[in-house]
């Protein structure tokens, strides 16, 4: 005769029961006894709570092994206490940034105003005036150098002129060390940690109704010290880009390519030279096994593409070995460039462009050596026919191109460089104004299904940046910030309430920090329990 | 000539329990239970022209007397309810406010009543019963510490202090 009681329940019926509970219940239950804590943490039960909540189901639990710690995880991990507020301001916030591995933050405010923190301690690291050092009106933007050891600042000259200043951060003294300034720069981001990417823009001397502009890409070096930067201020060509309606914008530079889509762009670009199409290249590359039916065809495709231990000339040639020192298996160092373009007034596209450094370096060293030669860079003497055969061969075109169906207000990498955010307001085309985030997957280059939503505000509202961290997502509308669970999507975790309307977020990039700049506060939230 | 006179009354079928006692059941209202069903036809029980008291009794042996006679007295109720549509209850929201007036007052029993009885719906497989034991326990435990279930379904605490503590951090985000 069996024992009864109920903390021998067989599991199908304890399932039964648990399916019934409220999710707090279902926590409860967990601290009941062993026995029913293994029953009340199967995944079953726990598919049924993240449905619920998040509308959409992520099939493998991404973070976590077992899902009851997934969903602890994202209740545990979301910062919904306010930790600090910081008042030492007396000048309205614009923006707050976190350095790439997260060692330090900084503030910048109104008067061109910039404050750095360094965020295990939270202590002061310098304020600086740069309206008094530099005579500047304002500040516009901050980047800390991939290396965590420069400062770039961006900011508006009295004259209304834009200017890039960078500081080095000096750990010894506890201080910012001021080393050069850099002419105009719309924006720029840190190239790697030598260069710093800017961007002007020239209109087009063509009367051209298709192309408005082009905007050259160069790299600016990040001197070592001032004498330096006084000494050799240097810049190098990168490529050129034209814009058909308003200049490109947002640009980011990612050290990550994935293997599929640069094995696409490489492909797509011999069938190009050929003069064929891609479909017909991957035909005669045997890449398609047209035995299976087409969902196969793709997934057999896709694997064949993110192999690893095979690069795309190697796959050709199929006879390729472990060792072979061709420059794929010696290495290869590319980057991604991703910006921004709007397209007309209410749709804008997201470019991508891979940058090989080998090449960059090459014309850095040919600048170089010119010079130290003193030779001038000769023109190209063929004369451009047209508009068309101009921009064929002097600017460079995106590797890919995603439409939006509405206009792009900001974009946003994730810290490890596997998503993009881009947030993208909807007013023009659809009846009710609706902002939202959709998301990039970077490995394979294609939209993530479910969008992130719940109340945004719409146009005008247009500076709402993000920021993510492996596990969340921030963006921030009128006084709120509104929280997203990174990886389940769906409506929003929490809102955080602010006194002032938020100018900036921003969130460490692994520890469980948000930073959020509201009025002439700085407030610092963290989990409630960690 | 006549035609012999067809059986009139309804069909009656025996179940017995684990105790050895013996209980009559129409055949109409046992159809509730899967278990019995499923049995009734493999068994090809339903073209036998057999008289209650010859007819072979289907064994419980995982219920007791009280409990089948509550399982029969429940089916009785319920016979004439429509039949269920499993997917139809499966896309269904889960609740527990929708337990009918006569199955509260009729579950309202003692703990261990209830436990055998979970237990007797789930071998006959009888869906029904079975959900509104579910949802009646799942209503005891709603809104309760775990320390407050413990004492409820007299459960022992199996956990060390420190897996305890442990625990309780993990938990510490649902508590307000």
């Amino acid at each position: 005769r069996m024992e009864r009681g109920w903390h021998v329940m067989p599991p199908e019926l304890l399932i039964e029961v648990f399916a019934y509970l409220p999710t707090a219940s279902l926590v409860s239950v967990t601290a009941v006894c062993s026995w029913w804590r293994s029953i009340a943490r199967e995944d079953s039960l726990w598919r049924e709570v993240f449905l619920n909540e998040f509308h959409s189901f992520v099939s493998t639990a991404p973070v976590c092994d077992v899902l009851a710690d997934e969903y602890g995880m994202i209740k545990r991990g979301c910062p919904t206490t306010l930790a600090e507020v910081v008042e030492d301001f007396y000048y309205e916030l614009n923006e707050v940034v976190f350095s790439p591995q997260g060692c330090f933050y900084a503030v910048a405010g109104q008067g061109a105003m910039i404050c750095v923190y360094e965020s295990s301690t939270r202590m002061l690291f310098e304020e600086r005036d740069l309206h008094n050092s530099l005579g500047w009106r304002s500040v516009s933007s901050l980047s800390f150098s991939p290396d965590e050891l420069c400062l770039a600042v961006r900011g508006v000259k009295a004259n209304g002129k834009e200017e890039l200043a960078t500081f080095s951060i000096c750990l010894v003294e506890s201080c910012l060390h001021f080393i050069s300034r850099l002419p105009s720069a719309r924006f720029a981001p840190w190239f790697n940690n030598q260069w710093i990417l800017a961007h002007d823009v020239y209109p087009m001397d063509f009367r051209s109704q298709v192309i408005k502009s082009i905007s050259h890409l160069q790299l600016y070096k990040r001197h070592s010290s001032k004498k330096e930067a006084l000494l050799n201020p240097r810049t190098v060509p990168l490529m050129k880009v034209y814009n058909e309606h308003e200049e490109i914008f947002n640009l980011i530079v990612s050290p990550f390519v994935s293997r599929r889509f640069r094995r696409v762009i490489e492909m797509a670009k011999e069938a190009a030279i050929e003069e064929k199409s891609l479909a017909s290249k991957m035909n005669e590359l045997n890449l398609i096994d047209q035995t299976v039916n087409e969902e196969t065809q793709m997934d057999k495709l896709k694997q064949l593409l993110d192999r690893e231990e095979l690069c795309f000339e190697c796959y050709i040639s199929r006879d390729c070995e472990r060792g072979c020192e061709c420059k794929c298996h010696v290495g290869r160092d590319e980057s991604l460039l991703i910006y921004g373009k709007h397209t007309d007034d209410i749709r804008s596209r997201i470019c991508f462009t891979i940058v090989d450094l080998h090449k960059v370096h090459t014309a850095i060293e040919n600048a170089e050596n010119e010079e130290k030669e003193g030779r001038r860079e000769v023109e190209d003497p063929t004369p451009d026919d047209d508009l068309y055969s101009y921009l064929s061969r002097h600017t460079t075109a995106p590797d890919h191109e995603i439409t939006l169906d509405g206009r792009l207000l900001h974009l946003t990498i994730s810290p490890d460089y596997k998503y993009l955010y881009a947030t993208v307001n909807m007013t023009p085309r659809s009846e009710s104004p609706l902002t939202e985030i959709r998301s990039f997957d970077l490995q394979t280059m294609v939209a993530e299904r479910s969008s992130f939503y719940g109340g945004l505000s719409p146009f005008p509202n247009t500076t709402t940046p993000t920021s993510a961290n492996s596990a969340f997502l921030f963006s921030c509308t009128e006084d709120q910030v509104v929280v997203w669970s990174r990886v389940h999507h769906g409506p929003s975790l929490t809102r955080l309430a602010h006194p002032h309307p938020v100018r900036s977020v921003a969130a460490h990039p692994h520890a469980k920090l948000l930073l959020v700049a509201s009025g002439e506060q700085l407030h610092i939230w963290t989990p409630a329990f960690s | 000539f006549l035609f012999p006179i067809k059986m009139t009354s309804p069909r009656m079928i025996k179940l017995t329990s684990n105790d050895d006692k013996t209980f009559e059941v129409e055949r109409d209202v046992i159809k509730q239970s899967v278990t019995v069903n499923t049995l009734i036809t493999d068994l090809n029980m339903d073209d036998e022209d057999v008289s209650v008291e010859n007819q072979m009794a289907i064994p419980l042996p995982n219920v007791d007397a009280a409990t089948l006679e509550m399982v029969i007295t429940w089916c009785k109720q319920h016979r004439e309810d429509p039949p269920r549509n499993e997917e139809e209850e499966e896309k269904k929201e889960k609740r527990t406010d929708d337990i009918p007036e006569w199955d509260k007052t009729f579950l309202d029993v003692e703990q261990s009543v209830l436990f055998a009885l979970i237990l007797a719906a789930n071998y006959m497989d009888i869906k029904g019963l079975l959900d509104n034991c579910c949802k009646t326990v799942a209503n005891m435990i709603k809104g309760k510490t775990p320390d407050e279930i413990r004492k409820h379904f007299n459960i022992k605490n199996d956990f060390t202090p420190e897996e305890e503590e442990q625990i309780r951090k993990e938990n510490a985000w649902c508590e307000d």
